[in-house]
């Protein structure tokens, strides 16, 4: 390392200040035995400018290898291509994962070394910085240091266990596995009526037609109600990420451990797949309004969109929109959010009112109360009474709010939830659907019960 | 425990997925106890070898390139006043002052910690070899050149086999 580049480095002076001080001890003492200790030094700094430095480009490269080991990533450390370290030498790579203080590994230069960081489990995150220095064996020559741009890495947010499905009463998908209000090819009887110009003649139900008309004047239909699919709005609240432990609430920087916004990948997520799988249409918006609000569609491959999306999202702070979200007509409207201030809840009354389904999803992880100062040990408290407030308001006006930690992988059945009192995610969309079902069965069961008023009005 | 904001280890280090790694501890314990020995001979007897060895150890764990001069300048210094003309010593301390030497510069750019790997070692192991095989003939003419005296023909055959033995390494390295 004596030598960086084209200038004299401080290692290389070193060397020569250590060789004039052996030569003048030597003479002052009249031994050439002392004399000789400056040779290792002397032959170093001939070295050093013999050989030519380096360039500009780090010696090494790190990249992502597909294997992981648990909850740690794995990276390959491996020499870089268009390398920039003297060959045939060695090079030493200052890695720094965040927030942790910066380590060494020092490698010949044909080397490669796998590495295990530690990874967001989900979303983008840099994982890992670094930066490479190359230097010949005898040390007398070296590269510059040259930083590298980080390892990005991007975590998919993973799909939890299949949810219950609550749709609309107010279906207006053409295809789908639910049965919608309106007329149509389906599995669920509407009623049974006399046949009509119009009306296939596979709906033919001779039983009725034997039953109900006793001079074979007439021949009775079976109509049935349509099938339809689902139309699901997912909303995620953006605007803060809020960690489990309380300390971490107080200060900057990157971090990697899990908080309001992987609970909200993870639970959108979940619910999107449960939704796609069952054959329904899922769309995607934030309430940052950064970017464009995916479309609403079905689809393995529109699944994979809704992933890559909420993979990165990130923190984005809020800003004042034209207009607020428009759901698509009869939709089922799902927000993501930490409710940590009015606007997420606005929205869920808007939409409520305006006749969609609609339900919130808490997205605040078990919280570890470790604050430290008596500010923080009061803040905390204090932003959960807002919270609890902003909850309570929400349950009284009818609108529910799940909590989604349990659809993250990990977080255990008991553990401490925020202070609130909704179901978990599974429950609350399995009581929803239920209640749903109750009043769409109900009413489909209603216009059973009249098929006068359902049809032409001429009761058999 | 109370834990500050500043103070909590918040991440997790990377940490290598692989054997035949040397950790940077054990290279800073062989710098300072190479740097401590080599003290302890040219101060044998004297409460002042406190002194290089505390350099030494300083130097091992927080390398600058002041501290660095200082403690090889102890070492220097003190043969070149402690020590007897001719000692056979000197091979020792031509091998040892270059060991230390190439540690210190070896940590003076890293980190506290990290790993060597044992390639990388052997690497430079050999290069030290390499730089010795021109330095100890070098400490052998000198302490020939010392015994010798006045003598201008040892001299001369001394210097010539220097220079014959420089020459044929230069042509063999690679």
């Amino acid at each position: 390392m004596a030598r960086a580049g084209t200038g004299r480095s401080p290692v290389e002076a070193l060397a020569l200040i250590l060789v004039l001080v052996c030569i003048v001890a030597g003479l002052v003492a009249g031994r050439p035995d002392a004399v000789a200790l400056a040779a290792p030094f002397a032959l170093l700094a001939l070295a050093g400018r013999a050989a030519p430095g380096g360039g500009e480009e780090p010696p090494v490269r790190i990249s992502t290898d597909p294997r992981t080991q648990g909850s740690r990533l794995r990276l390959l450390l491996a020499p870089s291509a268009a390398g920039g370290g003297p060959s045939g030498g060695l090079v030493a790579t200052t890695l720094a994962a965040p927030g942790c203080p910066p380590d060494a590994l020092v490698l010949r230069s044909d080397e490669e070394c796998p590495l295990l960081v530690r990874a967001p489990l989900s979303g983008e995150a840099d994982v890992l910085s670094y930066g490479a220095a190359g230097f010949t064996a005898d040390l007398a020559v070296s590269s510059p240091f040259a930083p590298a741009p980080p390892v990005r890495v991007s975590i998919l947010p993973p799909i939890g266990e299949p949810l219950a499905r609550p749709v609309s009463r107010r279906l207006v998908g053409l295809a789908g596995t639910h049965a919608s209000r309106r007329a149509g090819d389906g599995g669920e009887l509407r009623s049974i009526a006399p046949l009509q110009p119009g009306d296939a003649l596979r709906r033919i139900d001779w039983r009725a037609t034997a039953r109900r008309s006793a001079d074979q004047d007439r021949l009775m239909v079976r109509r049935s109600f349509a099938d339809a699919e689902a139309s699901v709005l997912l909303v995620v609240d953006q605007a803060h990420d809020l960690p489990s432990s309380t300390a971490d609430w107080f200060t900057a920087g990157p971090r990697l451990s899990a908080g309001s916004l992987h609970t909200a990948r993870a639970a959108a997520t979940t619910v999107a797949a449960s939704f796609v799988a069952g054959g329904d249409r899922v769309g995607l918006d934030d309430l940052s309004g950064t970017r464009r609000a995916l479309r609403s569609a079905g689809g393995a491959r529109h699944l994979e969109q809704i992933r890559v999306r909420l993979a990165v999202t990130s923190v984005v702070p809020r800003r004042r929109r034209g207009r607020d979200p428009v759901p698509p007509q009869g939709s089922v409207v799902v927000v993501f959010s930490a409710f940590l201030d009015a606007e997420p809840a606005r929205l869920l009354r808007l939409w409520h009112a305006q006749g969609h389904l609609v339900a919130g999803v808490d997205c605040v992880p078990p919280l570890v109360h470790d604050a430290t100062t008596t500010a923080q040990t009061q803040a905390v408290p204090l932003t959960q009474l807002r919270r609890h407030l902003l909850l309570e308001d929400l349950g009284k006006e009818g609108i529910p709010v799940f909590s989604g930690a349990s659809a993250v992988v990990g977080v255990a059945a008991d553990a401490h939830l925020p202070d609130r009192g909704g179901p978990d995610l599974e429950t609350g969309l399995r009581l929803m659907a239920r209640q749903s079902s109750r009043h769409g069965g109900g009413a489909a069961q209603g216009a059973a019960r009249r098929p006068g008023r359902a049809d032409d009005g001429r009761t058999p | 425990m109370r834990l500050f904001p500043a103070a909590r280890g918040a991440g997790v280090a990377a940490v290598p997925d692989r054997g035949g790694l040397v950790p940077l501890t054990v290279v800073r314990a062989a710098t300072a106890l190479t740097a401590v020995l080599l003290g302890i001979v040219v101060w044998n007897g004297s409460v002042w070898v406190v002194v290089p060895v505390a350099v030494a150890a300083i130097a091992a764990v927080l390398p600058s390139i002041g501290l660095i001069f200082v403690s090889l300048l102890l070492l220097v210094v003190a043969y070149a006043v402690n020590m007897p003309a001719g000692s056979p010593w000197l091979l020792v301390f031509v091998a040892g002052l270059h060991a230390v030497f190439v540690l210190y510069v070896l940590l003076l750019h890293l980190p506290l910690r990290g790993w060597v790997s044992v390639a990388a070692v052997r690497e430079l192991v050999r290069s030290f070899l390499r730089v010795q095989a021109m330095a100890q003939p070098i400490a052998l003419l000198a302490l020939w050149v010392g015994d010798a005296g006045q003598s201008l023909p040892v001299v001369a055959v001394g210097v010539a086999a220097f220079c014959w033995w420089t020459l044929r390494l230069a042509v063999r390295r690679p």
